[in-house]
């Protein structure tokens, strides 16, 4: 009786496991689909794909966007630059705002809810990008200053939201009373308690920083001149549409530039590719903190 | 216990006071940054009621009452445009938390497998695409000349190739899916962090009485991450007026006869983009219209549950 | 303790990590900010009589449109500065930036922030704006004084082209500054099926080769439309405002709504013609790219250009536009010239700028001196180009200094080194152009539009809705005009109309 009762619930799992797996395999499947095609067609010849449109199985195979967009080595300083800025941008990130989010997340913090207001009301009514600029260059200087490529946009608000709202929902208030009466203080209960149980949280937010650093071509835009700082984003979108202003106009003294044999429709794939690439080897790292086990009582052990 | 409360005692006068210290001094880098790039840069509001002159400055430009504001309710189409940039922006909110939540769920039962990983990972890939190379890609989809849709599937099931470029109707329909494939693999991740958050033995004490998992979804993981889907859903509620720039007019290729269910205020911003003082207008319009969405949407969630509240 | 101590630090530490940014940064003293001691009175400078003291040295912050990516850049600049102490007493910092800057946030939040710079470049629309609001500084005064071999190059009549209500807000690039209306077309397709174009007039009398395109090369369109590049571009309009609301036509000298227009009826018309006989590409609407990015993978036969001397030499022999070989048929019978080419590009002076003697100066050296003109341009000789004659060079590639093509916005192209495949006798070419060419009506007349921008702004928008399906035939041209008219009407034309009449009339009397 308890044997064929746990076989039964065995295969009834077994069965229902597939059907998750397939339902994931066709939904994996439709979202790859463009990605690959971006892929492929950045792999095409160009005048190929002019002939005959996008195509998963290409007449003719060419490496010239990704020759192009690695022609000047720029590329390679532009990789350096993304990755030491939003490296260091999200660790700062994640540190301020965790620092933020804790105490707002604990509901014998008076002040609590004024301060999620102050983080919150942040983002509306913005006095625009004049008064912005004028604090970035005039007071804070940061034109063509490393920080720029991360310092602006270092709290958000909404992030931090986020994580208050995990530490306060993952992390029980009577854990922390038990701490505080075993004697522990605030950074002790911080660092030891709060830390360990927001990991996911934490996990998420540092993910959402550095993607959004690694994406960010608007602080570049803004605040550097100096091609040296320019981060793989805006030096990709820079060298295609300086392309593309060549390419449309006709220009007085343009004599001795070709624009016509620069891969356009396919370099404009492979900018993706490149930028895509990168932050995909880096993913499995933060899934590694979406695992179940983080109990309370392993922290208590 | 002893030990505890003579480690309490020793510290019980300047206790609190240390409480409270600690907690400023933790959030005090925080509030420097937003003090420094949020809070200060906003005396540029007064932006939005002047007639701005480079030669005058921001202080020194003559004041224009609500000028700058004149040009939302100009347009013939102001209602068609808030219209769809209201539906679009509801539809997006409430069936992005539901797929999410659906995925996240879905994920989080398999989590700690291989495969899980791989499933995440291409989920999140979209999220690389700029807009602009999805409208390429959703170009080469719907073309008439060359698209995939009009030469090779609709063939196929002996339907009648469709213009849809010029077609306003089916809009609605091919932007939501765009929308939702670039971003529920984004999306979910919150969700997902925040089941596998929830205390494993409460679904050990639920599997000993017998619940089944969609039991345990509806009794535990949804409870679980009720707070954190109401906070996004406040929040989102906040965007109500921002219109996805890059969705609307990418993607669409700007196409003038699909407008009637296109146009969104981001959109038909864009044209003013170069005026200082329309600019600030125009954010200062979308902002209060969020914020008042905020305050009410949290003002209702305090009074069902006031735990899932923002503020 | 230990973690409370270690955690306290760590809160301290960040804090002043990010305060030492703010300080640091603070107190560091702004790169372009100079000494002050002996800073003159502004007042003194900037409006009554400009007096420049040359014995004083004064760094010019210069930015342009330019290639950020020169690693020479410093190297030149040395030169370039070396040159100019001894000339001027003056030594430049050359910002180049991206065209996403220039055109974009960046160098309008430099403007609006107020922040100190000396000269700047800047395209043709985007001058009247920042002229009109109070960005530039009036230097009709100035080129007289300080600029006369330039103003001089580029002529009274041009240089009135790009006044706005009288006053003169930058020095314009002299360059060709008309054009041909054209039709390029790929002459070896033409020699393999035997076409004789020596009788075309019009477009009309290309439909019999296009016909044979059709037929006999599947793979290309006949006639390339698309990114600006349509029979309402190349019609005989004179727009005003660059973007062509509104404007006169050939049988009206009052300003009028032009999608009203018979000439704009019989564009439609012909767009629609051609996209119904299948000349062209029928997307061309959506894709804005998608004319010159078939002509230059040789997908097209023909397409419509603008032209002007030189331009068809410099095509085939750089193989600019693709593969095969152009010729052209050039429609119009003299050049035409509108407020357009009288503002195409412009070297400005801001009204931050501390000494604007010294900037003209030096305006007038990179105009005339063809020694810093060729060196801003093409860099140091035997470094960045080897000279092959006289006034001949060729450029070392990939030599760390190179302007991509961007000599133009410099200022005077016509003391420029020539480069190969360009014709020795190029300026002289452009110089008889420019003399013979006709000018518009309106010529030089910019209106300004900030006191009616609601309507014309809600213009544009009803214009993003319904001009691209127009121009390039997508439907049906007379309902879809009558519908674009109306909702014209809405948006409030008429008040545009009447408020530019008015501006044409003024600025018509003062002319007489």
């Amino acid at each position: 009786m308890q044997e064929r009762f746990h076989g039964k619930n065995r295969r009834k799992r077994m069965i229902s496991r597939l059907f998750l797996h397939l339902f994931f395999i066709i939904l994996c499947l439709l979202f790859v689909y463009p990605v690959l095609l971006t892929i492929i067609v950045s792999f095409t010849d160009n005048t190929t794909v002019i002939y005959n449109g996008f195509s998963m199985f290409p007449e003719k195979w060419s490496l010239d966007s990704y020759r192009f967009a690695l022609k000047n080595h720029g590329i390679f300083n532009a990789y350096k630059v993304t990755i030491l800025s939003s490296v260091i941008g999200t660790v700062l990130a994640v540190l301020v705002m965790f620092l933020y989010a804790y105490p707002l997340s604990r509901k014998d913090f008076k002040h609590r809810k004024a301060f999620t207001f102050f983080a919150y009301f942040s983002t509306y009514l913005s006095g625009g990008l004049v008064p912005w600029y004028i604090m970035c260059t005039q007071i804070l200087h940061l034109r063509n200053n490393f920080l720029a490529l991360f310092l602006p946009h270092l709290v958000t608000p909404m992030y931090i939201i986020i994580l208050r709202t995990f530490i306060s929902s993952n992390v029980p208030i009577e854990m922390i009373e038990a701490a505080k009466i075993d004697g522990a203080n605030e950074y002790r209960i911080l660092w030891k308690l709060v830390l360990a149980l927001a990991k996911p949280g934490i996990a998420t937010i540092a993910l959402f920083k550095l993607l959004g650093f690694w994406n960010d071509y608007y602080l570049p835009m803004m605040l550097v001149t100096d091609s040296s700082l320019y981060n793989l984003q805006y030096y990709l979108q820079v060298m295609f549409e300086n392309v593309q202003i060549l390419a449309e106009d006709i220009l007085t003294g343009v004599a001795g530039i070709s624009v016509a044999d620069i891969p356009t429709e396919t370099t404009r794939m492979a900018m993706c590719v490149l930028t895509m690439g990168p932050i995909l080897v880096v993913y499995p790292f933060f899934q590694k903190y979406f695992v179940k086990g983080l109990t309370v009582g392993s922290i208590k052990g | 216990m002893t030990h505890g409360r003579q480690h309490g005692n020793r510290f019980f006068s300047p206790r609190k006071w240390v409480d409270k210290s600690a907690f400023y001094l933790m959030m005090f880098p925080g509030i420097l940054c937003l003090l420094l790039f949020e809070y200060a840069p906003k005396f540029g509001l007064i932006l939005a009621f002047k007639d701005f002159r480079y030669d005058k400055g921001i202080l020194g430009s003559d004041w224009c009452g609500l000028d700058n504001f004149k040009y939302f309710f100009r347009t013939p189409d102001a209602w068609v445009i808030t219209r769809n940039t209201v539906l679009y922006n509801t539809v997006f909110i409430f069936l992005g938390l539901v797929l999410a939540v659906s995925l996240a769920i879905a994920l989080n039962e398999m989590i700690g497998r291989f495969s899980v990983k791989i499933y995440q990972t291409v989920l999140l890939m979209p999220h690389f695409l700029s807009y602009v190379v999805v409208a390429y890609l959703v170009f080469a989809f719907l073309s008439s000349e060359s698209g995939i849709l009009n030469h090779v599937i609709l063939p196929a099931l002996g339907i009648d190739p469709v213009s849809w470029y010029t077609e306003a109707k089916y809009w609605p329909v091919i932007l939501v899916i765009v929308r939702m494939w670039k971003t529920i693999g984004y999306d979910s991740i919150v969700y997902l962090a925040a089941i596998v958050g929830i205390d494993p033995t409460y679904y050990e004490v639920a599997k000993i009485d017998g619940a089944n998992k969609w039991q345990q979804i509806v009794h535990i993981t949804l409870p679980g991450i009720r707070t954190m889907m109401s906070i996004m859903l406040i929040m989102a509620f906040g965007g109500i007026f921002n219109a996805d720039f890059g969705l609307f007019y990418q993607v669409t290729k700007n196409s003038g006869m699909i407008k009637s269910t296109t146009a969104v205020l981001s959109t038909y911003i864009y044209n003013v983009k170069g005026d200082v003082g329309f600019a600030t207008a125009a954010g200062f319009y979308v902002s209060v219209v969020g914020l008042v969405m905020v305050l009410v949407a949290n003002k209702i969630t305090k009074l069902i549950d006031e735990e899932n509240s923002l503020f | 303790m230990k973690v409370k101590k270690r955690f306290r630090g760590l809160c301290l530490l960040l804090a002043m990590v990010l305060l030492a940014v703010t300080c640091a940064c603070g107190s560091k003293k702004p790169d372009n900010s100079d000494d002050g001691e002996d800073k003159e009175n502004p007042e003194n400078v900037s409006t009554s009589g400009y007096e420049d003291d040359e014995s004083e040295p004064y760094e010019i912050i210069w930015y342009y449109v330019g290639n950020t990516n020169n690693a020479d850049q410093e190297k030149v600049e040395e030169k370039i500065n070396e040159y100019l102490k001894e000339k001027i007493n003056a030594t430049i910092q050359m910002n180049p930036l991206e065209w996403t800057q220039i055109e974009g946030d960046m160098m309008d939040n430099i403007m609006a922030s107020g922040e100190k710079y000396d000269l700047r470049w800047i395209r043709g629309d985007a001058y009247q704006t920042a002229a009109t609001k109070g960005a530039l500084l009036d230097v009709d005064e100035l080129m007289k004084e300080y600029a006369p071999n330039t103003r001089a190059l580029l002529g009274e009549t041009f240089i009135e082209g790009a006044k706005i209500d009288g006053k003169l807000y930058g020095v314009q690039a002299n360059k060709d500054n008309a054009k041909w209306i054209a039709i390029y077309y790929r002459k070896d397709i033409a020699e393999k099926y035997d076409m004789d174009l020596s009788n075309v007039k019009s477009i009309e009398d290309m439909y019999p080769f296009f016909d044979i395109i059709l037929e006999k090369e599947p793979d290309m369109y006949p006639y390339g439309m698309g990114d600006g590049k349509n029979p309402w571009a190349s019609s005989e309009a004179d727009l005003i405002g660059g973007n062509g609301l509104v404007g006169l036509t050939p049988i009206s000298s009052e300003i009028v709504n032009l999608y009203e227009t018979d000439l704009f009826l019989e564009c439609a018309q012909k767009a629609r013609e051609l996209y119904e006989k299948g000349y062209v590409y029928s997307e061309a609407a959506l894709n804005d790219q998608s004319a010159v990015e078939f002509r230059n993978a040789g997908r097209v036969f023909a397409i419509p250009s603008t032209d002007r001397p030189g331009q068809l030499e410099e095509i085939n022999s750089a193989g600019s536009w693709g593969p095969g070989e152009w010729d052209k048929i050039i429609l119009s019978d003299t050049a035409i010239g509108d407020t357009s080419y009288a503002t195409p590009s412009f070297m400005a002076i801001p009204v931050v700028c501390e000494n604007p003697v010294r900037v003209m100066k030096f305006l007038e050296l990179l105009n005339t001196d063809e020694y810093l003109k060729n060196l801003v341009d093409f860099g140091i000789e035997g470094e960045h180009y080897t000279k092959i004659s006289d006034n001949r060079i060729e450029l070392i590639p990939d030599s760390g200094y190179d302007l991509q093509g961007k000599q133009y916005i410099m200022g005077n192209i016509m003391i420029d080194y020539l480069q190969p495949g360009e014709s020795d006798t190029k300026y002289e070419e452009i110089t008889e152009f420019n003399r013979t060419a006709e000018y518009t009506e309106s010529f030089g007349f910019l209106p300004d539009f900030s006191s009616v921008k609601i309507q014309y702004s809600a213009c544009q928008n009803v214009k993003d809705e319904f001009f691209n399906n127009i121009v390039f035939g997508a439907v049906e041209p007379e309902e879809a005009i009558k519908q674009f008219n109306d909702k014209l009407k809405q948006a409030g034309i008429d008040e545009v109309v009447e408020e530019v009449q008015n501006q044409y009339d003024a600025w018509k009397a003062t002319r007489e």
